[in-house]
């Protein structure tokens, strides 16, 4: 008897897409991890070094600068796609690097996403090495550099559960890449925006498959997440 | 060696006021206090981590006021040991050499005596989270040591540990300090193990010095009612010198008399300090002893602790005796029985 259930039917091809490797769903996920682990990089590159600053630096308004970081991890994607479209396109100030569209804009518009938190929580990672560790690593010999690096090097672990969990939202996020992206198939279609386009298209079969990979590498980020900080 | 000047500095609302003080070569110098009363960021400061707001601080008679934490010397342990979490037992107590630029294989041969020494070799690869507190006090000490600090400074090092680590680690601690003729600067709140290590004590008390002399004197002959109070002395009564003669004076304290020993003159308030285990008991009412002061009165309480017993008995004043739980016993104290007691003239501290 045949499975007349749309749901159900869904589930077993999407099964089998993801099993024989279809070529639009590798297509899709490796576009996707490719985009949003980049944007990860970059953004790690700026978030570190800024957030250790406002950690080991003393200066006025350090405490409104932390609590608007905070404030920015709640940022709505869609709020910075609109933003990063208008910069971006044509009449925009950056119009001219025709970036809009591309997988190159969606990388640079997901490391903007993503930097408050990676310096908000590179902040709180740094935080985590108390006072007296400070002042003992001082007292023990280390100049002002030696104390930082040690410092640094203690919080490693807590500094790349920050970055784990930047990259799992930039991965999961759905509002800035269609935007700025635009979804165009080949091009700039990322798992979730493909899941959004095939769900509303009633082609349920790849948007499971996508979501199984979707949550597949969310649980994958989270085993390393809870890995790295067992450490 | 180490000498604060007339130091004050502020910290947010703290602030130490007008310290001068004075650690000599092979000290074991205490600062003991109540919670709070500053004695971590006097601590902090001899190394450097504060900067005074007025005063000097001289180092072999010459000035370092300014002269940062690195470049003093010192090697500085905090209660919470403060290991570094990510680093094996052996590169936490190389890793003062390292920061001097040794290599690391160079660092961690040049620590293997030390954890021999500080009973750790065995633990050496291992991860400080995986120690139990009392080998993390060692690695931290071991670490600190490892530096050859002129002045080691230690906070609180014992709060944290059993007590059955505890008195192993004052014994490593006493033998520290004879045998490396280390200078030791302890934060402290217990007057006992000031007791059992110190040669010199500093009292602070809301930032101010109140007192700084030989552990001896601080502990046994205070300088004034706030100092005897905190280091312990279980007697403390207010009087007034109604006579004197040649030294030998007799004070009024709470409608009682006593004979003491003070150049105090009749009229003066004065302050009576008596050490509990300087008081005699007798039971009943035989006046034989030689003492000078000798009272008759009644058991208010006895509190039995350890190996000894705190008997307090209601003489006109309430005054607290300690004896050996066995002689306690042997007395058969108990609350409202009749008992002699006596303290020797010379036994009163006075604080004029």
């Amino acid at each position: 008897m045949v499975n007349e259930n749309p749901i159900i039917e869904g589930f077993i091809e999407a099964i089998e897409l993801i099993v024989t490797l279809d070529p639009q769903v590798v297509e899709i996920t490796i576009r996707s991890l490719y985009v949003s682990l980049t944007a990860t990089f970059f953004a790690a590159l700026i978030a570190l070094p800024l957030g250790a600053l406002i950690y080991f630096y003393e200066f006025r308004g350090k405490h409104a600068v932390v609590s608007t970081l905070q404030t920015l991890y709640a940022l709505p994607t869609v709020i910075v796609g609109l933003l990063m479209f208008l910069l971006l396109s044509n009449i925009g100030p950056f119009g001219f690097l025709r970036l809009l569209y591309t997988p190159g804009g969606m990388i640079v518009t997901q490391t903007i996403l993503i930097i408050p938190l990676l310096m908000g929580l590179t902040v709180s990672a740094l935080s985590g090495i108390d006072r007296d560790k400070r002042y003992t690593i001082t007292a023990l010999g280390a100049s002002r550099l030696q104390t930082i690096m040690t410092i640094i090097a203690e919080a490693r672990f807590a500094v790349m559960a920050g970055v784990l969990l930047g990259f799992g939202r930039a991965i999961a996020e759905v509002g800035t890449v269609m935007i700025v992206g635009g979804n165009i198939r080949g091009a700039t279609r990322v798992l979730t925006t493909a899941i959004a386009l095939n769900t509303s298209m009633a082609n349920y079969s790849l948007s499971i498959a996508l979501g199984i990979i979707l949550l597949a590498v969310a649980l994958g980020v989270n085993i390393t997440l809870s890995l790295v900080q067992r450490r | 060696m180490i000498e604060f000047d007339r130091v004050s500095l502020t910290l947010g609302s703290f602030c130490l006021k007008d310290v001068s003080l004075n650690v000599g070569k092979g000290d074991y110098y205490f600062i003991i206090g109540p919670s709070g009363a500053g004695k971590t960021v006097l601590l902090e400061a001899i190394a450097g981590l504060h900067s005074p707001g007025s005063g000097r601080v001289l180092l072999r008679d010459e000035e370092i006021t300014a002269l940062p934490p690195e470049k003093r010397g010192v090697a500085l342990v905090y209660q919470d040991y403060s290991l570094f979490p990510n680093m094996t037992v052996a590169d936490n107590v190389s890793y003062g050499l390292r920061v001097r630029g040794m290599r690391k294989g160079e660092a961690r041969t040049g620590v293997a005596g030390l954890l021999e020494r500080f009973g750790i070799a065995h633990l050496a690869d291992r991860y400080p989270g995986t120690l139990s507190g009392g080998e993390q006090q060692r690695v931290a000490l071991a670490r600190a040591v490892a530096v050859k600090p002129d002045i080691l400074l230690l906070d609180e090092p014992l709060s944290a540990l059993d007590p059955v680590t505890q008195e192993r680690f004052i014994d490593d601690l006493r033998r520290l300090h004879r045998e490396e003729g280390l200078t030791i600067v302890q934060v402290s709140h217990s007057r006992r193990e000031a007791h059992l290590l110190a040669t010199r004590v500093a009292v602070i008390i809301d930032g101010t010095l109140v007192d700084e002399e030989e552990a001896e004197v601080v502990l046994n002959t205070p300088r004034s009612r706030e100092v005897a109070s905190f280091v312990g002395i279980e007697n403390i009564l207010d009087g007034i010198v109604t006579a004197n003669e040649d030294g030998h004076a007799t004070v009024d304290a709470g409608g009682r008399t006593f004979e003491v020993v003070t150049e105090a003159a009749a009229g003066e308030a004065v302050t009576l300090c008596i050490r509990a285990d300087d008081v005699v008991l007798v039971t009943g009412d035989e006046r034989r002893s030689s003492a000078r002061n000798t009272m008759a009165g009644r058991v208010v309480s006895v509190a039995e602790n350890g190996p000894v017993a705190e008997v307090k008995v209601d003489c006109g004043v309430t005054l607290t005796a300690v004896l050996t739980r066995r002689s306690a016993r042997d007395l058969a104290l108990v609350p409202g029985i009749a008992v002699t007691l006596s303290v020797k003239a010379t036994a009163i501290h006075v604080i004029g």
